[in-house]
């Protein structure tokens, strides 16, 4: 390797964090702006501390060895530079787009990212509500491809992580539109519409740094200021207990495959999309927002049939079109 | 970030004890009260297609549960609301497969989901749990 050296951003970034946050809960104090409840931060902060501390139970080891071994037959090898970190950084980037998507289309890696998305809240402490499990699939399956072409190791965790440091400041309610900074970059408000559960804003903006990816990818949706985003996942938790916030998905998953009748079955609950079922009883993002637009064409036909009534009651001729009566 | 994993532990959960403090300190802490007007309207963005003919809500504030307009006919659905700190989840459930079950002063919802498994009902009056009670079974006869 290179003389290049590739610092640890996420944990430098830590006191950053917890400055953050304080001035966030200030604004949500002074202002009102913001969205803060102390047990949902507990949790949140804890399943961050959780996600430092579980890769070192093997998962960094693993992480690490197969990285290492891939570079061994990599396809080339890119010099450790200022160019080769920004098109890392980009390339990476690109690659957490297809990650995060894959993250909420396919159970199995939605049952590790769901812990992010579990909060009804959106604040600076729901950056950091991260996942304990799936953290060596998700590497080796995403990241290694990288590595193979040529990236150094160390030069991919270290743009993972300033991708990751990125994604913080976005989790806020406290910084409305940002102007043609939206154009390209990845900003809160394009992710309160990711975060949020209404059905027009279910799987969109996948982004990490870059939303273009959104953009060329069609999951780009504008935040509607007539709709404000209700945060948290279709079926909400009904805990904040960091246990049951991490695995309980894994345990829907177990139960499922348990009484699977068929391989099928049991395959589709793994890494069909969250919310399948082999009768189609249980709901995906899909039927959730097919349901949405029966359920409001429903209620316009209905809005458009009152308004009808009120103009013309049943029975009245119609005057359109007549003389007035004298 | 000192090198010693002890001391980074404690650092961090020094860190979360201020920020929680802080937040607790603040007044981020209020539980919400469940009414009938905020299930409704929770239930609204849940599950627009249930529409609940009859709500029974929780004396203590702490949940509600909503029949679904089949009760009288073919289908005997309910949801259950119940919070969470200050914010409100729900379930829909089908109501004649003997998930709700009398208790003293009220009735219990049992969901048997993973992060809720039941959610306990007070009501206001005897008659009110029995009139439940009474509608659950001409449905499931």
């Amino acid at each position: 390797m290179d003389e290049m050296v590739f610092p640890d951003i996420v944990t430098a970034a830590i006191p950053v964090f917890v400055g953050l946050i304080t001035l966030e809960l200030m604004a949500w104090r002074a202002k009102g702006v913001g969205d803060y409840e102390a047990r949902d931060s507990a949790a949140s902060l804890i399943m961050g501390l959780g996600s430092q501390i579980a890769p070192l139970l093997g998962g960094t080891a693993i992480v690490t060895a197969v990285f290492f071994a891939v570079y061994e037959v990599r396809l080339t090898t890119i010099p450790n530079t200022w160019w080769a970190v920004i098109l890392c950084f980009v390339v990476d980037d690109f690659r957490y787009y297809w990650w995060h998507r894959v993250s909420h289309e396919r159970r199995w890696f939605w049952a590790s990212h769901v812990i992010h998305h579990s909060s009804q809240h959106y604040n600076l402490t729901t950056a950091l509500r991260q996942t304990w499990t799936g953290g060596i699939l998700g590497s080796i399956l995403f990241k290694a491809p990288l590595v193979f072409l040529g990236f150094h190791p160390m030069m991919l965790v270290f743009v993972s992580g300033l991708n990751l440091v990125y994604q913080f400041w976005i989790h806020t309610e406290t910084i409305d539109r940002m102007g043609p900074f939206e154009w390209v970059f990845n900003t809160p408000s394009h992710h309160r519409v990711h975060h949020a559960t209404n059905p027009r804003y279910l799987d969109a903006n996948y982004a990490g740094t870059l939303i273009i990816w959104d953009r060329m990818f069609g999951t780009f949706v504008r935040e509607d200021e007539t709709e404000k985003p209700r945060y948290g996942i279709v079926k909400n938790l009904g805990t904040f207990n960091p246990l049951i916030i991490s695995f309980h998905e894994w345990i829907g998953i177990f139960r499922d495959v348990a009484g699977s009748k068929s391989w099928r079955e049991a395959v589709g609950y793994m890494v069909g999309p969250p919310g399948w079922s082999p009768d189609g009883s249980r709901m995906t993002s899909k039927a959730i927002k097919a349901r949405w637009e029966r359920v409001r064409s429903q209620n316009l036909d209905q809005g458009l049939n009152e308004r009808l009534d009120t103009l013309s009651p049943v029975g009245a001729e119609p005057s359109v079109g007549r003389a007035p009566a004298e | 970030m000192t090198g010693n994993l002890y001391l980074d532990l404690l650092i961090s959960l020094g860190g979360i004890g201020f920020v929680v403090g802080l937040a607790a300190l603040l007044g981020a802490g209020e539980p919400i009260l469940v009414t009938e007007e905020n299930a409704r309207d929770r239930v609204a963005f849940d599950e627009p297609d249930f529409i609940a003919d009859n709500w029974f809500v929780d004396t203590r504030g702490k949940g509600a549960l909503g029949i679904g307009k089949g009760i009288g006919g073919e289908a005997a659905e309910a949801v259950v609301v119940f919070r969470l700190g200050d914010r409100l989840a729900t379930r829909r459930f089908d109501a004649t497969n003997h998930s709700i079950l009398p208790i003293s002063g009220g009735l219990r919802v049992v969901l048997g989901d993973v992060s809720k498994g039941h959610v306990d009902l007070f009501l206001p009056s005897r008659d009110l749990v029995e009139a439940l009670f009474d509608g659950l079974k001409r449905k499931t006869r």
